[in-house]
């Protein structure tokens, strides 16, 4: 079952490349990630988990809920960018077949049981995402490209080292860096060479996850690559190299050194939401505002993930809230671009007067980023607090809440005017709203829509199957040695 | 000649090979050197079957294969086509003299030396040599990455800092599928590929290939 995840975008990659018609590749697009969102609606119906021993690939409760995630995401871009399309620059058979590429790729991170198949699979990804950053063309976008490959391709770099030191503390025995069989005992394991492993780990991941300090080639990235792109690096991408670093966290906790990863997953974490936080005030572009939060959401799971098992729950929590809320505000991002022709923030004002319905939307998603009810990351954040109160890390919690309430108030303030304030009447009044035919205003507004009502449905009910998927991928990070709470306390709280 | 005294000189070289890639201004040189050190890499699989006294197994043979087409003959003709392209920039800018560079890279050197000393191993390597060249060939590349300007000599310092990885994985020849060795070549290949495309676009923009240029982006 695994393997037609990876090989189902990759097959239609290459009749994107075959097919002659443009028209024609996008409706390969479409097909291509709903497919892919078919065979993993199939699989959550037919056999829930399945564990392959041998085989390369296969799927345990953390990566289906991840590959649900990325499918979902997927399949909401083709849609919206079908809508978004205009004038292409890049070769729009490329741009296609690289998105196609870059859903196989991380599918595949998803679902392999080998930290090396995980590694290729996630440089691949880096591969395939980065043709798409230079859509626009000119030197800002190539600058971002250049940064977005060099950068994650010398972090993943330092991880695939990180990832050999692993083995390494396990006296070179090839069966550390199986998943399914990574559960070693810790007197087997060189404590030394394993935390130096995490580290670098950390790091390498880290860059390509945009947790800060690495996080340099994120903000431009984003701003510069299209809406639909920035939607996928900042839902999927970053969320491929989360659960990379997941999976050695798990291995570091299971050798009996989760404490010490925790611990810096808490600080670079805090770190991440600090500058995230404190770089949002003055940021003049909407997407590069959006990119550091991105950054931000980051900072929050990896605090979460390395509280351990008392705050694992509400960190997948939040992680599926984050995919569902970047999808959102970069669509409407992408449509505000298209309609006042600038994404800077200056630009764009009284949304709400001038499209009513986007208007809405935007202030839903503002609602969503700064983690308001009913939004699902009102109650991971909450969950997260608790969490932190509930192992009496004190320190954290106060650090956390107000590095939340710092960027909550930055965030606000720069997205409250865009949605209430005057229009700016004098610049371009209504032509610039019409000069996008109406069907494609539509289908962005509609895929937006979708979303919105989607992660509002979440974060108020909960089906017992997500609710049951968030808790055992939760059980694959906690830490064991650590159950001062069992994982699914916080799970009551939310209706 | 004891092929554990060969091993040992081929590391040797490997480091010195580093140092001498911080003090060449002719970036062709460069590219040169670095195919050299690649080839020096590529031979070590095979000299791990022959410590133990048997014949080198399939998997050394593929390893040493895959890395003498891609990373000594492949990539360096990939770059220095690109240089070719554009002769009159054929000089490396550094950002610090050459001397300074190879004070600095010395300096790594024996750190490196020390740092592997500190970090007792679970296991016995191909030789003592190894995890102090990986260490010093990872640094080197660190260092060129943010000590150069130029797009191209980034890319060396990727490479290098790829080479490092390479040599810290010999120890765990055994135990890596062959499939995931292969799988990390092609990755580092097409990404050599990707950086070429884009440098080559870099100088056609900017009409040349100086980084500090690209800082347009930093004021926005």
């Amino acid at each position: 079952m695994a393997p037609i995840l990876v090989a189902l975008p990759l097959a239609f990659a290459l009749l994107c490349l075959a097919v002659p018609w443009a028209r024609l590749r996008v409706v390969l697009l479409v097909l291509g990630t709903w497919a892919h969102l078919g065979a993993v609606a199939w699989m959550w119906v037919g056999r829930p988990v399945e564990w392959v021993q041998v085989s390369f690939v296969g799927l345990d409760a953390l990566g289906q809920l991840f590959v649900t995630l990325l499918s979902v995401l997927f399949a909401a871009t083709s849609v919206y960018f079908a809508g978004y399309e205009g004038r292409t620059a890049v070769s729009q058979r490329a741009f296609l077949a690289c998105m196609l590429a870059l859903l196989g790729a991380m599918s595949l991170v998803c679902v392999s049981r080998h930290l090396g198949v995980l590694w290729v699979a996630l440089e691949a990804s880096t591969l395939a995402a980065a043709p798409l950053i230079y859509f626009h063309l000119g030197s800002r976008a190539l600058a971002a490209t250049w940064k977005f490959l060099l950068m994650n391709s010398v972090g993943i770099a330092l991880a695939l080292l990180g990832i050999f030191c692993v083995a390494v503390a396990a006296g070179g025995r090839g069966e550390a860096l199986w998943l399914n069989r990574a559960i070693v005992r810790p007197l087997d394991v060189d404590p030394t060479w394993l935390r130096v492993g995490f580290l670098l780990a950390l790091v390498g991941f880290g860059t390509k996850m945009g947790l800060a300090p690495m996080h340099a080639w994120l903000p431009d990235a984003h701003g510069e690559a299209p809406a639909p792109v920035s939607a996928l690096l900042s839902g999927a991408v970053l969320n491929a190299a989360l659960l990379a670093l997941l999976r050695v966290y798990h291995i570091c906790a299971e050798a009996g050194q989760g404490a010490f990863a925790g611990q810096w997953l808490i600080v670079f974490g805090l770190v991440s939401v600090g500058v995230a936080a404190v770089f949002m005030f003055g940021e003049a572009d909407f997407k590069r505002l959006l990119a550091l939060s991105s950054v931000e959401n980051m900072g929050i799971i990896a605090v979460g993930a390395g509280l351990g098992a008392v705050a694992a729950y509400p960190s997948m929590l939040h992680v599926m809230h984050n995919t569902l809320n970047k999808g959102i505000v970069f669509f409407l991002a992408g449509l505000l671009g298209h309609v006042f022709a600038t994404t800077r923030m200056a630009g764009i004002r009284g949304v709400m007067a001038r499209m009513p319905f986007a208007g809405v939307l935007l202030a839903a998603g503002l609602c969503a980023l700064c983690a308001l009810p009913p939004f699902g990351t009102f109650f991971s954040e909450l969950g997260i607090l608790m969490g932190a109160a509930q192992a009496g890390r004190w320190v954290v919690l106060a650090i956390f809440t107000a590095l939340l309430a710092v960027a909550f108030v930055n965030l606000a303030s720069a997205v409250v005017p865009m949605i209430f304030g005057r229009p700016p009447e004098e610049v371009t009044p209504a032509p610039a709203a019409a000069s996008i035919a109406g069907w494609r205003r539509h289908t962005m507004l509609t895929v937006a829509g979708l979303l919105v009502l989607l992660a509002a449905g979440l974060g108020a009910y909960q089906p017992e199957a997500v609710r049951n998927a968030l808790a055992q991928a939760a059980e694959s990070v906690c830490r064991p040695g650590d159950d001062t709470a069992p994982v699914a306390t916080f799970a009551e709280v939310q209706p | 000649m004891n092929v554990q005294a060969a091993v040992d000189i081929v590391l040797v070289l490997v480091i010195l090979l580093d140092l001498a890639m911080l003090a060449v201004s002719r970036l062709s040189t460069l590219v040169r050197l670095f195919a050299i050190q690649s080839l020096l890499l590529a031979l070590l699989p095979m000299a791990e079957g022959l410590l133990s006294g048997t014949m080198p197994g399939m998997h050394a043979v593929e390893i040493t294969g895959g890395t003498i087409g891609i990373k000594v003959v492949l990539i360096p003709w990939i770059l220095l086509r690109i240089i070719r392209t554009g002769e009159i920039h054929a000089e490396v800018t550094p950002f610090l003299g050459f001397a300074a560079s190879l004070f600095v890279g010395a300096v790594l050197v024996a750190a490196s030396f020390a740092v592997s000393a500190r970090l007792p191993l679970p296991m016995t390597p191909l030789s003592a040599m190894l995890v102090p060249a990986s260490f010093s060939t990872l640094m080197i590349g660190l260092f060129v990455l943010i000590s150069r300007l130029k797009a191209i000599t980034q890319v060396l310092g990727f490479l290098l800092v790829e080479n490092g990885i390479f040599l810290f994985g010999l120890m765990l020849l055994k135990s890596m599928p062959a499939l995931v060795e292969i799988g990390i070549l092609l990755d580092v290949f097409v990404g050599v590929f990707l950086m070429a495309i884009v440098v080559y676009h870099i100088r056609r923009t900017f009409d040349h290939m100086d980084m500090d240029a690209l800082s347009e982006l930093e004021g926005r």
